[in-house]
């Protein structure tokens, strides 16, 4: 009994904090609709910026906590306000996830990045700032609470009242809780809706770093895991207060804190299976709360009388069919696939053909994440988990039972696919953000507690073993695939097998069950189809792919342990998915090879932290709100739409000639492109020839001294119908002093030509941005592994082809536009019938709106 | 199919069968204290042409969920051909043969008109195993097609059928809904205001197709509607629900001709 009070009283001050970042996410979400995952990472923000100014930089205290918590605290909330979470007012559900996992991604990298990777101890404390000595130990009763432990509950009760205050007795306090019961009715009364979120932001933000610091001398330490997953037991909390009530929110938070001290307590102190349990506390906790409370996710649209009235959301992107998409794809597709596979099996180094086989692996898993969330609409942030248990399975039922390999990888996926059956059968009446959190905290707890397993501990009378312990588990490969080049074949063939059935389920009944349910949910209840059931197949179908391709990476190394797997991972490639497309294969295989390649490229070539891996995937995902298709199926269908135009623009011109009234400025765009294309045996010599001067020479003197004159023939084009503007000498000298201030300049005065005609700019600045970013890429690249690597890698070779290959679209873009404005002048775009149609991209952009339904409810 | 077999085995369904399609019993709903359905009792006869009408906050679109499982009564009972379904989800009623259609609109957003049709067939018919897909069995039958055309035939909408449902008129989508609805061969239709947002044209076309529906199909249609033309000219029978009860029942005529069903509903205008 005496512990347990010990224990409580130990554990309140956690509770405390819990209960802070709690209240700042339910101020958030309901002030803003976004549901800030990312608040534990800004917890550790400020907890790691009060620990380095303080211990490293030897600040005064007061000063390392004014800027940590109240300088940078507000300012993080503000600035993710402004710059992103304000343009998602009223994005989907999805969109505001995806962002706010991004930030979850990046924001401890790039901290990290200037931190330090692992975890820093002797956190200093904020007791003196309150006059009390750090060190001091108090007496109630027969219980010791230390100084660290009596700040939390001050500091705690403090910011409780002052909220108190704010909300009964300020202006902005009641226009915050009247947000909270409806937005849209606050704005309909004039109050600055924007203006309250903005403060809500700020606040909450400053509860975050408040609770990071505070945190820090309770958990000995500063480490970005610990602190990121603050935000699991924060949304327990506020679950417990069913993301509305604010008292029941702090109420959610100290319980939580004491349970899990009390259980922890209570656990034994030796056994694995406790040690796992004990940090998984919170997430076991989200877990059944999820589950159990239905009120939750009930909720959701009846809080706000006029959220009724939101237009439906636009067709998916990928519901577009164009014609022309297809017929190219055929033709290029299989040509493709002959030069990849050729190349692994008879040109590539053995090194680069494991590359490609890990990036297919992870083609597989991602296959996963297309198929369930592509096709349902909905998120699941626990395929680490089931991949992991796919690897596990199939290591142990090999060595151990001595199965068949092959075998036991098919029943390895079939487990996965079981367990992800029965996790969905609670979790699916969830949908939308709340199953991401159900199977976030699956992923958590499995990690925490089933992975570290090893079949050294009695559990209910079995050893369960699960990647035996710290080395791994051995994961042989199937018989007569020991070198590199069979295995990436027996890859390849599991990749292309997956890949179909995912594309038989998508175009089967299934699929289009679903498809259905993303238009609507009720009018597919109402034909009579059964959305549980649909998303539980899909759900389970989804695991078991995870499982399959956690066998395959198992086989690749040749060994799998827990680490390969951890629920971080879960994150980091959902938020890869979407960002890259999470519609289509060619989205998953992009995403597999950036995933692999990528972490070469910074890892290997340029040796740079490997937490800008996860930076650059973070912040990627904050491309997803403005390209929910995918960014590689946006390119693909832009690309498209310029080949489109193109074909339209070279009729018109036919028609031109034969009538003669061809304009002497027109030119053919092959004719600006091809004398430059010799550039793209530059790199390809240099790779495998090595430096021949006289070549290069040739190589890149005469496309170079073609640029210049085509360069100095479109200003002087330009100059002459305007008659003012850039003239062509100066254009020509910029071009020779800096080619990247002609990759905007030219766009421009395309634009500002067009702009003076009234016609509309076919181009605009911002078609330099592409080939500057490689430009400026390809230096820093060339200047890195130039300082520590031989440029001789394979590598550098194709980003050099790629930035040549981005070059030459920007020239032909250019000469496109000019030759839009040519044939517009000779022959004004109202006479023309077929030009009024939008191409596939602008469709994309902007999808056509439904029908507007009239009257109300 | 459709017309002739179905207009031909549905009598004698109906005949085997005693009482009435539809019943609600007693339904109560409270929301927060509030009694927003107060023993309500509605019955609908096969093939019969019904209406449901009242004022604004008159307890219509709850009612309407309790019969279709979007919420459950606080007691009362609905039963369907005889069979209690208070308790079952909507799915499952939609397969006993409810169909319906949505005040709002409720289409599947990127799939053609056609498509539409296709996908009611197959829900229709039962649920979607996986294996079919995986083993690509589940590609659209030459029937499955068949039935589609018929369906855009009857509502005259063929020239539509490969068009996205987002590009067309509010009118045409309800005739989607409604092709929908009907593509699953329901016994009952419910409608949900289907002439909100119609011109007068289109309220017409919308009436006379109400009753070919009852005459060729022998469906039954229960039809919940602010437009009294519509109603008086299209249903036999009707019921008039005003602060959560049922305030007058039966005939047409007598009903727009009772007093308090003229002072609930239409106030003082009259």
């Amino acid at each position: 009994m005496q512990d347990i009070i010990q224990f409580g009283i130990e554990g309140f001050p956690v509770g405390c904090v819990y209960a802070l970042v709690a209240v700042g996410l339910v101020l958030t979400y309901k002030t803003s609709g976004v549901f800030n995952l990312a608040f534990g990472a800004q917890a550790f923000l400020s907890a790691a910026v009060f620990l380095k100014f303080r211990n490293d930089y030897d600040w005064p205290l007061w000063l390392s906590f004014l800027v940590a918590v109240v300088v940078i605290g507000p300012l993080v909330g503000l600035v993710l306000d402004l710059a992103l979470f304000r343009h998602l007012r009223t994005a989907s559900w999805m969109v505001k996830l995806v962002t706010s996992l991004g930030l979850l991604v990046a924001i401890p990298e790039a901290v990290k990045i200037w931190f330090g990777q692992g975890a820093r101890f002797n956190p200093p404390s904020v007791a003196p700032l309150l006059g009390i000595d750090a060190d001091r130990v108090f007496h109630v009763g027969d219980y010791n609470v230390s100084a660290d432990r009596l700040v939390v509950v001050i500091v705690t009760l403090a910011v409780v009242l002052g909220l108190g205050v704010m909300f009964r007795y300020t202006a902005i306090g009641l226009q915050m809780r009247a947000v909270v019961e409806s937005p849209r009715m606050v704005e309909l009364a004039g109050v600055d809706s924007e203006r309250v979120s903005a403060v809500a932001w700020m606040a909450s933000s400053l509860l975050a770093a408040l609770s990071g610091v505070l945190v820090a001398p309770l958990l000995t330490n500063v480490d970005s895991n610990t602190m990121t997953l603050l935000i699991v037991a924060a949304i327990a909390a506020a679950a417990f207060g069913k993301l509305t009530s604010i008292p029941l929110t702090l109420a959610g938070g100290l319980l939580l804190g004491i349970g899990q001290r009390v259980i922890a307590g209570e656990l034994p102190a030796n056994s694995i299976l406790a040690q796992g349990i004990r940090p998984a506390l919170p997430f076991l906790l989200l877990f059944a709360l999820l589950i159990f409370l239905p009120g939750l996710y009930k909720r959701r649209d009846v809080t706000d009388p006029l959220a009724g009235v939101d237009p439906p959301a636009p067709a998916l992107a990928a519901s577009y069919k164009d014609e022309q998409l297809r017929k190219v794809t055929r033709f290029t597709f299989p040509l493709f696939l002959a030069v990849f596979i050729g190349l692994n099996l008879f040109v590539l180094s053995g090194l680069w053909v494991n590359r490609f086989t890990e990036g297919l692996v992870f083609a597989v898993i991602f296959l996963s994440i297309t198929v369930f969330t592509g096709l349902s609409g909905q998120v699941s942030l626990g395929q680490a988990a089931f991949a992991g248990i796919g690897a596990a399975m199939t290591g142990q039922l090999a060595t151990q039972s001595g199965m068949a390999v092959w075998l036991a990888m098919l029943v390895g996926a079939v487990v996965a696919g079981v367990i992800g059956a029965l996790l969905a059968l609670p979790a699916l009446r969830l949908g939308g953000i709340f199953l991401a959190l159900a199977t976030l905290a699956f992923g958590l707890a499995v990690e925490a507690i089933v992975f570290p397993l090893d079949g050294t501990e009695e559990i209910f009378g079995f050893y369960p073993n699960v990647f035996g312990g710290q080395l791994g588990v051995k994961v042989p490969r199937p018989q007569g695939l020991a070198t590199d080049q069979s295995f990436f074949l027996f890859v390849f063939a599991i990749f292309g097998l997956v890949a179909m059935l995912v594309i038989l389920v998508r175009n089967g009944t299934t699929g289009r069950f679903l498809g259905a349910m993303r238009g609507s949910e009720t009018a597919a209840a109402s034909i009579g189809i059964n959305g549980t059931r649909q998303r539980i197949i899909v759900f389970a179908f989804s695991a078991a792919i995870a499982g399959l391709g956690g066998a395959l990476h198992g086989m690749l190394v040749g060994s799998s342990t827990y680490q390969n797997w951890p629920a971080f991972y879960g994150i980091v490639w959902v938020v890869l998915v979407l960002t890259l497309g999470v519609r289509t294969i060619d989205g998953a295989v992009n995403a597999g090879m950036s995933f692999v390649l990528v972490q070469y490229l910074l890892d290997d070539l340029l040796h740079l932290p490997a937490s800008l891996f996860f930076v650059l995937f973070g912040l990627g995902a904050l491309t997803y709100a403005r390209h929910p298709e995918g960014v590689v199926e946006f390119q693909t269908r832009r690309s498209i739409d310029e080949q489109v135009q193109g074909r339209r623009l070279n009729a018109r011109a036919a028609r031109l000639r034969s009538a003669g009234r061809l304009p002497s400025e027109w030119m053919p765009v092959r004719y600006a492109v091809v004398p430059m294309m010799p550039l793209l045996l530059v790199p390809v010599v240099g790779y495998y020839m090595g430096s021949r001067p006289a070549l290069f020479a040739v190589l890149i003197g005469v496309p170079l001294l073609y640029s210049f004159w085509w360069v100095y023939r479109c200003y002087a084009n330009i100059h002459a119908h305007r008659g003012r503007g850039v003239p062509a000498p100066v254009g020509l000298l910029v071009d020779l002093a800096a080619r990247l201030g002609t990759l905007f300049l030219l766009p421009i005065e395309i634009a500002r030509m067009a702009g003076g005609d009234g016609r509309d700019q076919p181009i605009t600045w911002r078609a330099g941005r592409a080939p500057c970013g490689f430009v400026l890429a390809g230096l820093f690249l060339w200047y890195r592994s130039g300082t520590e690597n031989a440029p001789e890698d394979l590598g550098l070779l194709v980003i050099a082809l790629a930035g040549i290959v981005v070059f030459l679209r920007w020239v032909a873009q250019v000469q496109q536009a000019l030759n839009r404005s040519w044939l517009d002048l000779a022959e004004p775009e109202a006479a023309e019938g077929d030009e009024g149609e939008p191409g596939v991209a602008e469709k994309v952009e902007a999808p056509p709106a439904l029908t507007a339904p009239a009257g109300g409810t | 199919m459709a017309a002739s077999s179905t207009a031909a085995s549905r009598p004698v369904e109906r005949a085997s069968q005693t009482g009435p399609l539809l019943e609600a019993r007693d339904i109560t709903k409270r929301f927060a204290g509030i009694k927003a359905l107060d023993s309500v009792n509605l019955d609908v006869e096969a093939g019969e042409l019904v209406g449901l009408i009242g004022p604004n906050g008159a307890g219509k679109t709850t009612f309407f969920n309790c019969l279709l499982g979007m919420e459950r009564p606080d007691t009362g009972v609905v039963l369907f051909g005889g069979r209690d379904v208070t308790t079952l989800p909507v799915y499952k009623r939609a397969r006993l043969g409810i169909g319906r259609t949505f005040q709002r609109l409720e289409v599947f957003v990127g799939l053609s008109v056609r498509e539409h049709f296709l996908l009611a067939d197959r829900a229709h018919r039962g649920d979607a195993p996986l294996w079919r897909d995986l083993l690509r069995l589940s590609r659209t039958t030459s029937e499955e097609a068949a039935r589609a055309d018929r369906m855009l035939d009857m509502l005259g909408i063929t020239n539509l059928a490969d068009k996205p449902v987002e590009s067309l008129s509010l009118g045409r989508s309800r005739l989607v809904e409604l092709g929908r609805a009907l593509m699953t061969e329901p016994r009952l239709l419910l409608l949900d205001e289907p002439s909100s947002g119609l011109d007068r044209t289109e309220t017409a076309a919308l009436a006379s197709r109400l009753a070919r529906i009852t005459n060729e199909e022998g469906t039954a249609v229960l039809l919940v509607e602010h437009d009294i033309e519509l109603v008086q000219e299209v249903v036999s029978r009707m019921f008039v629900l005003d602060f959560g009860t049922v305030i007058a029942a039966g005939a047409t005529g007598d009903v727009l001709d009772d007093a308090t069903v003229r002072k609930a509903y239409l106030g003082d205008m009259v």
